[in-house]
């Protein structure tokens, strides 16, 4: 199956084809999603449900979950999923998104034709046992040093985040609506995704997923604006910026244009 | 003249010099031994530079020297799947150094 309308060229279409050939016939995205998002919310159930008397100053474990998470997404993404890496686990990462994830979807094409597509941007299900696994490690000593308050709110932030992060994900492939259009941060998040897709740009521009606010901190964003407008941009192209995009162009394509 | 081109498959990173696979190994994994990569400046894309390099000039010592201006000039810059010729190298190999870009 394959979108009808589309501006895709050749080249996307026949990996898109190949892939779909290459995916398991019994793979189910909706399964997927069931099984990520039940596994999320069994476990937040539990970490909530061992939270007690919950001091003020306890909930700033959430922000600082998220944000530590907004971060760890971003190094994951800039260094491993566009980096080729020697470790077999990072070096599959990387297959997986600049080899399968980048060549699916382009500038010109970010949308699935169906839930079958859902496979090439979803991590498979068991990462959120990893990243549980991960979360135990930071939520310990925080449940140790400062309180078991702490570590329970910790666990249930990252955890949280790793839902939004797959929710907002899921959202910059899908058709444009007028709620994905309108929905702050994910109207933000879709047109600062639809440039890291551009693939003059994807080894080196708009990394964060989550919230563009990373690439902001590092200067990798594709925005010449500041923490607002990071957040709150939507589908606006006026701060875009024009010097990023440097395909280097062949010397007879080059000689050919200063001709002309 | 030959020609170079790479691509990102989803079978791997593939380079071609006039068709015949280019191997990440030639003149040695002197930048980096995960692969080549490009569109930006790193391990990967300074490997491709230097095996290049080292298929165009035929030799290692000059390839290795020149690779931070070709990464700059050409490498870097290639899209998801590029092919350049001798003479863009030689091209890029004359143009005059620049440094100091953002992003």
């Amino acid at each position: 199956m394959e979108l009808i309308s589309t501006t895709m060229g050749q080249r996307q279409r026949r990996y898109r084809e190949t892939y779909r050939e290459r995916v398991a016939g019994w793979y189910n995205g909706w399964l997927h999603v069931m099984i990520i998002y039940l596994a999320g919310s069994s476990a937040l159930y539990i970490y909530g449900a061992n939270t007690a008397n919950v001091q003020w100053w306890e909930w700033l474990a959430l922000p600082f979950g998220f944000i530590s998470y907004q971060i760890s997404e971003y190094i994951l993404h800039m260094y491993v999923m566009h980096r080729p890496r020697k470790n077999v686990v990072l070096r599959a990462l990387y297959i997986r998104h600049t080899l399968m994830h980048h060549q699916f979807f382009t500038k010109e094409e970010m949308r699935f034709a169906d839930h079958k597509d859902w496979r090439v941007t979803f991590f498979p299900p068991f990462t959120m046992l990893g990243l549980t696994l991960l979360s135990i490690i930071p939520s310990l000593a925080a449940g140790i040093v400062i309180s078991e308050n702490v570590g329970w709110l910790l666990m249930a932030a990252l955890t949280a985040s790793y839902m939004f992060y797959e929710l907002i994900h899921f959202c910059c492939h899908i058709d444009d609506n007028w709620l994905v259009r309108n929905m702050p941060l994910i109207n933000t998040a879709r047109r600062h995704h639809t440039a890291h897709h551009d693939h003059a740009l994807m080894m080196r521009v708009n990394m964060g997923i989550g919230t563009a606010l990373p690439d902001w901190l590092m200067g990798t964003s594709d925005l010449d604006c500041g923490f607002w407008g990071h957040l709150f941009n939507g589908y606006d192209q006026t701060h875009v910026r024009n010097d990023l995009r440097r395909s280097f162009v062949p010397t007879a394509r080059a000689s050919a244009q200063a001709r002309s | 003249m030959k020609t170079y081109s790479g691509d990102r498959t989803i079978d791997g990173v593939i380079v071609l010099v006039d068709q015949a696979r280019l191997l990440p190994d030639l003149g040695g994994a002197i930048f980096s031994d995960t692969g080549f990569e490009w569109g930006y400046d790193g391990p990967g894309p300074r490997q491709l530079a230097y095996v290049i390099l080292v298929d165009h000039l035929g030799d290692t010592n000059r390839a290795k020297v020149l690779v931070p201006r070709f990464v700059e000039g050409c490498i870097a810059k290639l899209d998801n799947e590029w092919s350049i010729s001798s003479v863009d190298i030689e091209a890029v190999l004359k143009s005059p150094e620049r440094t100091g870009q953002r992003a």
